[in-house]
């Protein structure tokens, strides 16, 4: 590949040509980011249909903006950017509706969340996931109802994503001493949610390992 | 520190987020406490549970799909709004603080004439990509994904055996040393070139590329520096990668005219009008005369005769001969 075509390659020329009005070269951008902006929209929303409303607001709010962008961060930050504040108000709206409570409390004491029986449109790739998987990932997702929308969105950046937190800190436009705070936030609230599942997995580690010791 | 801080320096640990000093003082305090010892395996008890959450897989199939709706909504959109004198003035600058001269006409109708015809330019480069075989950009994937997370280029130096190493972010630090020209190393100093925060590492990208300063990609990308970079050490850096394009490359004179027209710091325009001098005798006479006769600015106008006299061209009307060049402003 010669080296112009490289440069097409290239963010910068992909961008500016998308500036210019280029439509080819602003679906050339979406291409390299939307894997990314929709694994993090489905992370967060969990439904198929909320995700696909993200991902949409995610490049249509992109495509309106891009003549604005002037280099002053990489595109991919701006990108998530975009991204991350479509599912900040996504995470919002949803909070406003539950203020009507849906969390009651069953007659043996146990706290029942009502949204739970609302069934779960997220494909599961496997019947051992829907049977391993599904329990466990209503209660985490329960679980992170709990966390304020920036801690939610920090938390899935970090925990699914990988991302480092100083560039969490450049997509949510905050310090990364703050986005520290929040993660600990999230994480503290994710422990004292998920302590009787930690405890199983220690109790189950235990009995796997006790298992093997008899085996021997 | 106290257990209530090393609680929160046990999350950040758990996530790789503490420095060396404060992972070895976690780990210190780890050996001689029990409870934070306790702690540190419930949180990363916690973290084996959240690993398990099945994840929504994104195939390709649905990715497609999403393409394809996106382009349709997309069609509803009007282009981004952008005008011809967007255009113009987002290829040449203004560098920042706007257009600090008043243009003559003259100016005006040469730098329309470069709007055109560098968004045809780039038009056509565009064009050339869009013609390419879709096996040809398929097969380029591997190394898109090489770049295509990139956050920040961290460092460049050049190496004993002439080779550049760079340290970089994309998702984690990364750090890879080859020739400058190589694929993957030249994207990441052509990023460099053009990407804040740090002068230091604008510089340096601009040092490693210099020396293939004629290759096309380089060549705009320091006409884009030398436009827009904020810091005038660098603009003089690109300015002078530039030099040797200015004699066969019209490209290169335009950019640098642009430069003497609208930079806002003397010396980068005074480095620019020593530049142009160097384009061949007659274009280098035609463009100083323009300048000289259509800047406001004195002390333009008196470099430029100051170059002019030594091309032995005629000073234009209007325009004294320099006693001696000082800084008018």
């Amino acid at each position: 590949m010669d080296s112009a075509l490289r440069a097409a390659d290239d963010d910068a020329a992909l961008i500016r040509a998308a500036q210019a009005g280029n439509r080819d070269a602003f679906q050339q951008l979406v291409t390299r980011y939307d894997d990314s902006v929709l694994r993090l929209a489905r992370g967060i929303v969990r439904s198929e249909e909320d995700a696909w409303d993200v991902y949409q607001e995610t490049f249509i709010k992109a495509y309106r903006s891009l003549g604005k962008f002037r280099f002053e961060c990489a595109f991919y930050t701006w990108i998530y950017r975009i991204a991350t504040n479509a599912c900040l108000d996504y995470l919002r709206r949803v909070a406003n509706r539950r203020e009507v409570p849906t969390i009651t409390t069953a007659p043996e004491g146990e706290e029942l969340d009502l949204t739970d029986a609302i069934p779960d449109h997220a494909p599961v790739a496997n019947p051992e996931q829907l049977l391993l998987g599904r329990e466990v990932g209503t209660r985490i997702d329960r679980a992170m109802r709990r966390l304020t929308p920036r801690e939610r969105v920090v938390f899935e950046l970090k925990h699914y994503e990988g991302l480092r937190l100083r560039t969490i800190g450049e997509i949510l436009q905050m310090s990364e001493e703050t986005a520290k705070n929040t993660l600990f936030r999230g994480t503290q609230k994710l422990r004292t949610a998920l302590a009787d599942l930690a405890g199983a997995s220690r109790a189950s580690r235990q009995r796997t390992q006790l298992g093997s010791a008899e085996a021997e | 520190m106290t257990c209530e801080q090393f609680e929160r320096a046990i999350a950040l640990h758990i996530y790789g987020e503490l420095d060396g000093a404060e992972a070895h003082e976690l780990q210190h305090h780890l050996a001689v406490c029990a409870n934070c010892a306790a702690q540190m395996q419930a949180m990363q008890r916690t973290r084996a549970v959240l690993d398990a959450r099945p994840a929504a897989p994104v195939s390709p199939a649905l990715l497609a799909s999403y393409r394809s709706r996106l382009e349709a909504s997309l069609d509803e959109e009007s282009a981004p709004a952008r005008g011809w004198m967007d255009l113009i003035h987002g290829w040449f600058g203004p560098s920042h603080q706007g257009f600090r001269y008043a243009l003559g006409p003259g100016l005006v109708a040469a730098l329309v004439f470069i709007g055109f015809l560098s968004g045809w330019l780039s038009h056509s480069r565009v064009a050339g990509r869009e013609s390419a075989p879709r096996e040809q950009v398929a097969g380029n994937i591997p190394e898109q994904q090489q770049t295509s997370r990139l956050l920040r280029v961290n460092s460049i130096s050049p190496t004993a055996n002439g080779l550049v190493s760079v340290t970089y972010d994309d998702v984690h630090q990364q750090s890879v040393e080859g020739p400058a020209m190589d694929p993957h190393i030249e994207r990441l100093l052509l990023y460099a070139a053009q990407n804040p925060p740090n002068a230091g590492v604008r510089l340096d990208s601009i040092d490693a590329l210099r020396a293939h300063a004629n290759d096309t990609t380089v060549r705009q990308t320091m006409l884009w520096v030398l436009a827009h970079d904020p810091n005038p050490g660098v603009r003089l850096k690109a300015l002078d990668a530039l030099r040797a394009g200015v004699a066969d490359d019209a490209n290169v004179r335009a950019g640098v005219l642009h430069t003497i027209m609208s930079d806002t710091n003397p010396g980068v325009r005074a480095e620019a009008i020593e530049v142009l001098s160097q384009a061949p005798p007659d274009d280098a006479a035609r463009l100083l005369e323009q300048v000289a006769h259509d800047t406001s600015n004195v002390y333009v106008r008196l470099r430029c005769a100051a170059q002019l006299k030594q091309l032995n061209a005629p000073l234009p009307h209007g325009v004294m001969a320099p006693v001696a060049p000082t800084e008018a402003r």
